[in-house]
């Protein structure tokens, strides 16, 4: 087999041969863990947040998405691996020679929207990292900035995805690195806010305790579940069901409850910046009645619409 | 008891008219396709889910979270 056919096989939908598999079990970790990092890990933990505590969050998100990735191998695993096909041709026996349309459609729908959404999120990024780095006036140049980073993104995400697989393993390889910095902004928040995270209040939390924890079990397990129809294109890769189910597991289930209760932990962390605030503000506003007091014999009072209205002590 | 016939079977004789003409119609896949689908048939046996693989499915996915949830319940 030679490298122009490996790399056609690769490029192609066809279903790859044994000596064309040649992603060991370190490459699809890497890749799937990479891939599960950087598409919404940093999402699904703001929506547990929600309903759970820090630690309950984290258990439950860590449960949900094990069963969903389990699930998600056992439907996609066996016969990816034995045709070494995606999982959108591996529908073929089930909707038929052009039934299969249907989760093609749908795959690419679910795609085109929530890449969208990805992208946009890119651009604003940059432009947000532009501006705290002094590069960028603020505001200003976003609704021309913007629009261009996006089309930047989409070429390059073009030229990566050209190559199939191939192209998806390269560009992991580089952006493995952000698992590591997720991981240490983990380390940072766990280690200095421990007893905020500990105290703080999920804002939409149900009283009944049964439900929020089914529900963050459910957002784990749903959440995961949507890596059926991209995780086939990279299993595929592999030569055998031995050398995916670790990777799998692991690799795209664990990024998820790691770095996605990043998310739950700033949610608790913006109340813990929404109260420091409100102490703050309440301070300020002890020190300026102290001051009218002392300056001017008066005191601050706020007026009908909440202003702040200087008021003269009268003798 | 004969383990073996000692009389020839006839085979069926072949139907006039073929009684599956969508597959008749079908366009023939293209050769490189077909070859890499025998090729994957007669190897699939070494492809699949061994012991080892089934042990960790188990332990990863369904012993380890039921655990976890359960820890979480009481957290």
């Amino acid at each position: 087999m030679t490298v122009r056919e490996n790399l056609l096989a690769d490029e192609s939908a066809w279903p790859l041969l044994p000596g064309e598999r040649t992603w060991g079990a370190a490459r699809l970790t890497l890749t799937l863990a990479t891939t599960a990092a950087a598409t919404w890990c940093y999402l699904i933990g703001e929506s547990v947040g929600s309903y759970l505590g820090f630690v309950k969050g984290g258990i439950a998100l860590t449960a949900g998405c094990l069963i969903g990735m389990l699930l998600v191998l056992l439907a996609a695993g066996p016969i990816c691996v034995r045709f070494g096909i995606d999982s959108i041709a591996s529908t073929k026996p089930q909707f038929g020679s052009r039934g299969w349309m249907l989760p093609a459609v749908l795959q690419g729908i679910s795609i085109i929207g929530w890449n969208s959404l990805l992208i946009i999120f890119f651009a604003k990024s940059a432009v947000q990292l532009g501006v705290a780095l002094g590069l960028l006036g603020s505001g200003s140049r976003s609704p021309v900035l913007v629009p261009l980073l996006t089309l930047f993104a989409c070429g390059v995400i073009f030229a990566a995805l050209r190559r199939g697989a191939t192209g998806v393993s390269m560009v992991s390889n580089i952006l493995f690195a952000h698992v590591f910095v997720g991981l240490w902004m983990l380390y940072l928040l766990v280690s200095r806010r421990w007893p905020e995270l500990i105290d703080a209040h999920p804002a939409l939390a149900s009283p009944e305790r049964l439900w929020n924890y089914t529900t963050g079990v459910e957002l784990g397990i749903s959440a995961t579940l949507s890596w059926w129809p991209y995780i086939g294109a990279m299993i595929r890769m592999a030569p055998n069901g031995r050398t995916i189910v670790l990777p799998v597991l692991l690799g795209m289930g664990a990024p998820v409850p790691l770095l996605s209760p990043h998310r739950t932990r700033r949610r608790a962390g913006a109340e813990i910046i929404r109260s420091g605030r409100m102490a703050a503000n309440r301070g300020r506003a002890r020190l300026r009645h102290r001051l009218a007091r002392i300056r001017h014999g008066g005191e601050f009072r706020h007026d009908d619409r909440g202003h702040l209205r200087l008021r003269h002590r009268i003798a | 008891m004969p383990t073996q016939r000692h009389f020839p079977v006839n085979p069926l004789p072949e139907p006039a008219h073929s009684s599956l003409p969508a597959q008749a119609t079908a366009p023939a896949l293209p050769a490189e396709l077909e070859a890499r689908l025998a090729a994957l048939e007669t190897g699939a046996s070494r492809s699949d889910f061994d012991g080892l693989s089934w042990f960790w499915m188990i332990l990863i996915g369904i012993a380890i979270p039921l655990l976890l949830l359960v820890i979480g319940w009481w957290a």
